[in-house]
Protein backbone atom coordinates (compact mmCIF):
# COMPACT_ATOMS: atom_id res chain seq x y z
CA UNK A 1 0.00 0.00 0.00
CA UNK A 2 1.34 3.51 -0.48
CA UNK A 3 1.25 5.45 2.36
CA UNK A 4 1.52 9.17 3.30
CA UNK A 5 2.32 10.68 6.86
CA UNK A 6 1.11 14.04 8.05
CA UNK A 7 2.49 15.59 11.17
CA UNK A 8 0.94 18.62 12.68
CA UNK A 9 3.31 18.88 16.26
CA UNK A 10 6.69 20.34 16.84
CA UNK A 11 9.57 18.29 16.46
CA UNK A 12 10.55 19.58 20.75
CA UNK A 13 6.75 19.39 21.90
CA UNK A 14 5.27 15.67 21.43
CA UNK A 15 5.79 12.28 20.65
CA UNK A 16 4.81 13.11 16.95
CA UNK A 17 8.38 12.63 15.49
CA UNK A 18 8.91 9.56 17.46
CA UNK A 19 5.64 8.40 16.45
CA UNK A 20 5.84 8.78 12.97
CA UNK A 21 9.56 7.60 12.50
CA UNK A 22 8.37 4.41 14.05
CA UNK A 23 5.53 4.32 11.72
CA UNK A 24 7.18 4.79 8.40
CA UNK A 25 10.13 2.18 9.73
CA UNK A 26 7.58 -0.13 10.28
CA UNK A 27 5.70 0.27 6.96
CA UNK A 28 9.13 0.10 4.94
CA UNK A 29 10.14 -3.57 6.75
CA UNK A 30 6.45 -4.55 5.61
CA UNK A 31 7.32 -3.84 2.07
CA UNK A 32 4.58 -0.93 2.09
CA UNK A 33 5.64 2.64 0.32
CA UNK A 34 5.80 6.10 1.51
CA UNK A 35 5.29 8.58 -0.80
CA UNK A 36 5.30 11.98 1.49
CA UNK A 37 6.01 13.10 4.86
CA UNK A 38 4.55 16.53 5.07
CA UNK A 39 4.82 19.07 7.84
CA UNK A 40 2.61 21.04 8.70
CA UNK A 41 1.41 23.97 11.60
CA UNK A 42 4.30 23.66 14.14
CA UNK A 43 5.51 20.70 12.46
CA UNK A 44 7.73 22.98 10.31
CA UNK A 45 9.92 24.17 12.96
CA UNK A 46 11.19 20.62 12.22
CA UNK A 47 13.15 22.54 9.21
CA UNK A 48 14.01 26.04 11.81
CA UNK A 49 17.90 26.76 11.99
CA UNK A 50 17.05 27.69 15.39
CA UNK A 51 16.50 24.09 16.59
CA UNK A 52 18.09 22.21 19.38
CA UNK A 53 20.24 19.68 18.50
CA UNK A 54 19.61 15.73 19.69
CA UNK A 55 15.77 15.76 19.32
CA UNK A 56 15.74 12.03 18.79
CA UNK A 57 12.19 11.87 16.90
CA UNK A 58 13.32 14.31 14.08
CA UNK A 59 16.75 12.36 13.63
CA UNK A 60 15.06 8.83 14.37
CA UNK A 61 12.50 10.01 11.04
CA UNK A 62 15.07 11.76 9.03
CA UNK A 63 17.56 8.92 8.92
CA UNK A 64 14.18 6.55 7.72
CA UNK A 65 13.50 9.14 5.08
CA UNK A 66 17.01 9.17 3.85
CA UNK A 67 17.33 5.92 3.99
CA UNK A 68 13.83 5.00 1.72
CA UNK A 69 14.51 8.34 -0.52
CA UNK A 70 11.10 9.44 1.35
CA UNK A 71 10.68 13.04 0.35
CA UNK A 72 9.82 15.19 3.37
CA UNK A 73 8.31 18.37 2.56
CA UNK A 74 7.32 21.63 4.98
CA UNK A 75 4.04 23.75 4.22
CA UNK A 76 5.31 26.89 3.02
CA UNK A 77 2.62 29.07 4.25
CA UNK A 78 2.90 27.73 7.96
CA UNK A 79 6.70 28.45 7.48
CA UNK A 80 6.12 31.94 6.31
CA UNK A 81 3.66 32.36 9.84
CA UNK A 82 6.17 31.35 12.25
CA UNK A 83 8.80 33.33 10.26
CA UNK A 84 11.36 30.48 10.43
CA UNK A 85 15.02 30.33 8.62
CA UNK A 86 15.59 27.10 7.38
CA UNK A 87 18.30 25.61 8.58
CA UNK A 88 21.41 25.01 6.11
CA UNK A 89 22.29 21.15 5.19
CA UNK A 90 18.60 20.29 5.59
CA UNK A 91 17.13 17.88 3.55
CA UNK A 92 13.39 18.91 4.30
CA UNK A 93 11.90 20.82 1.41
CA UNK A 94 9.80 24.23 1.31
CA UNK A 95 6.32 22.73 -0.31
CA UNK A 96 2.43 23.52 0.02
CA UNK A 97 -0.58 21.85 0.72
CA UNK A 98 -1.75 21.65 -2.66
CA UNK A 99 1.36 19.17 -3.13
CA UNK A 100 -0.13 16.80 -0.04
CA UNK A 101 -3.98 16.99 -1.35
CA UNK A 102 -2.02 16.29 -5.17
CA UNK A 103 -0.36 13.17 -3.96
CA UNK A 104 -3.53 12.25 -1.69
CA UNK A 105 -5.06 11.12 -5.12
CA UNK A 106 -2.33 8.75 -5.50
CA UNK A 107 -2.44 7.02 -1.59
CA UNK A 108 -4.18 4.39 -0.06
CA UNK A 109 -3.76 5.44 3.42
CA UNK A 110 -2.85 8.69 5.15
CA UNK A 111 -1.92 9.05 9.10
CA UNK A 112 -1.80 11.98 10.98
CA UNK A 113 0.91 12.56 14.25
CA UNK A 114 -0.54 15.40 16.12
CA UNK B 1 -10.51 11.84 -6.14
CA UNK B 2 -10.55 10.90 -2.41
CA UNK B 3 -13.69 12.00 -0.06
CA UNK B 4 -11.72 13.82 2.46
CA UNK B 5 -13.47 15.11 5.93
CA UNK B 6 -11.60 17.95 7.91
CA UNK B 7 -12.23 17.46 11.21
CA UNK B 8 -11.72 20.76 13.53
CA UNK B 9 -12.11 20.00 17.51
CA UNK B 10 -9.90 22.97 18.45
CA UNK B 11 -11.65 26.28 19.35
CA UNK B 12 -11.48 29.60 16.70
CA UNK B 13 -7.57 30.10 15.97
CA UNK B 14 -4.33 29.23 14.77
CA UNK B 15 -5.22 25.49 14.34
CA UNK B 16 -8.64 25.81 13.02
CA UNK B 17 -7.83 28.41 10.38
CA UNK B 18 -5.53 26.08 9.36
CA UNK B 19 -7.97 23.23 8.82
CA UNK B 20 -10.34 25.65 6.99
CA UNK B 21 -6.55 26.10 4.80
CA UNK B 22 -6.13 22.34 4.16
CA UNK B 23 -10.06 22.16 3.31
CA UNK B 24 -9.28 24.58 0.36
CA UNK B 25 -6.73 23.05 -0.76
CA UNK B 26 -8.21 19.81 -1.11
CA UNK B 27 -11.10 21.49 -2.95
CA UNK B 28 -8.70 23.02 -5.34
CA UNK B 29 -7.20 19.85 -5.70
CA UNK B 30 -10.33 18.09 -7.02
CA UNK B 31 -11.59 16.73 -3.53
CA UNK B 32 -14.63 15.74 -2.45
CA UNK B 33 -14.74 17.57 0.65
CA UNK B 34 -16.55 17.77 3.94
CA UNK B 35 -16.08 19.72 7.57
CA UNK B 36 -17.24 18.74 10.39
CA UNK B 37 -16.97 20.86 14.02
CA UNK B 38 -16.89 19.09 17.08
CA UNK B 39 -15.61 20.13 20.72
CA UNK B 40 -14.95 23.71 21.01
CA UNK B 41 -14.62 23.96 17.12
CA UNK B 42 -18.78 24.47 17.12
CA UNK B 43 -18.42 28.31 18.82
CA UNK B 44 -17.48 29.50 15.10
CA UNK B 45 -21.10 29.10 14.39
CA UNK B 46 -22.55 31.25 16.47
CA UNK B 47 -24.03 34.43 15.48
CA UNK B 48 -22.69 38.25 16.83
CA UNK B 49 -19.19 37.64 17.42
CA UNK B 50 -16.92 40.42 16.30
CA UNK B 51 -13.35 38.73 15.69
CA UNK B 52 -12.08 41.13 12.95
CA UNK B 53 -12.59 43.86 16.00
CA UNK B 54 -9.76 42.26 17.70
CA UNK B 55 -7.42 41.70 14.82
CA UNK B 56 -8.72 37.73 14.81
CA UNK B 57 -9.89 36.05 11.57
CA UNK B 58 -13.31 35.55 11.51
CA UNK B 59 -13.44 31.98 11.10
CA UNK B 60 -17.68 31.50 10.35
CA UNK B 61 -17.30 33.74 7.39
CA UNK B 62 -14.02 31.05 6.07
CA UNK B 63 -16.50 28.18 7.14
CA UNK B 64 -19.01 29.81 4.66
CA UNK B 65 -16.57 30.09 2.03
CA UNK B 66 -15.56 26.93 2.14
CA UNK B 67 -19.33 25.96 1.05
CA UNK B 68 -18.97 28.09 -1.34
CA UNK B 69 -16.19 27.17 -2.55
CA UNK B 70 -17.15 23.62 -3.20
CA UNK B 71 -17.23 21.47 0.23
CA UNK B 72 -20.23 19.18 0.02
CA UNK B 73 -21.22 19.41 3.42
CA UNK B 74 -20.49 21.41 7.31
CA UNK B 75 -21.91 19.64 9.67
CA UNK B 76 -21.48 20.30 13.55
CA UNK B 77 -21.78 18.03 16.32
CA UNK B 78 -25.29 18.50 18.14
CA UNK B 79 -24.45 17.35 21.27
CA UNK B 80 -21.52 19.68 21.26
CA UNK B 81 -23.80 22.30 20.37
CA UNK B 82 -26.28 22.01 22.99
CA UNK B 83 -24.04 21.62 25.78
CA UNK B 84 -22.64 24.74 25.41
CA UNK B 85 -25.92 26.11 24.48
CA UNK B 86 -25.05 27.08 21.41
CA UNK B 87 -27.65 28.07 18.85
CA UNK B 88 -25.94 28.29 15.47
CA UNK B 89 -26.41 30.79 12.73
CA UNK B 90 -24.35 29.86 10.26
CA UNK B 91 -25.80 29.28 7.15
CA UNK B 92 -25.75 25.46 5.13
CA UNK B 93 -24.43 24.34 8.91
CA UNK B 94 -25.92 20.25 9.50
CA UNK B 95 -26.55 19.10 13.24
CA UNK B 96 -25.98 16.04 13.38
CA UNK B 97 -25.98 13.12 16.43
CA UNK B 98 -23.31 11.30 17.79
CA UNK B 99 -24.54 7.81 15.66
CA UNK B 100 -24.92 10.26 11.98
CA UNK B 101 -21.61 11.56 12.64
CA UNK B 102 -19.80 7.99 13.13
CA UNK B 103 -21.36 6.50 10.10
CA UNK B 104 -20.31 9.66 8.18
CA UNK B 105 -17.20 9.80 9.24
CA UNK B 106 -16.21 6.14 8.50
CA UNK B 107 -17.63 6.96 5.15
CA UNK B 108 -14.86 9.27 4.35
CA UNK B 109 -11.14 8.06 2.76
CA UNK B 110 -9.06 10.15 4.79
CA UNK B 111 -9.70 12.31 8.04
CA UNK B 112 -7.94 15.29 8.59
CA UNK B 113 -7.79 16.63 12.27
CA UNK B 114 -7.45 20.10 13.72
Amino acid sequence: MLYGLFIQDAPTASEAFHGAARFASALVQRGHLVRQIFLYEDAVLAAAQALPSGLKGLDALMTVAQAHGIPVLACQAAIDRLGITFAAGTTIKAGSLGQWFDALHELDRVQGFA
Amino acid sequence: MSRVLILIASAPGAAARDGVDAALAAIAYGHEVAILLVGDAVTATAGGQSPQRHGVPDLSRALAACLHHGAVALAASAHCLSVRGIVPSLAGLQQMDAGTMSNWIGAHAHVHRF
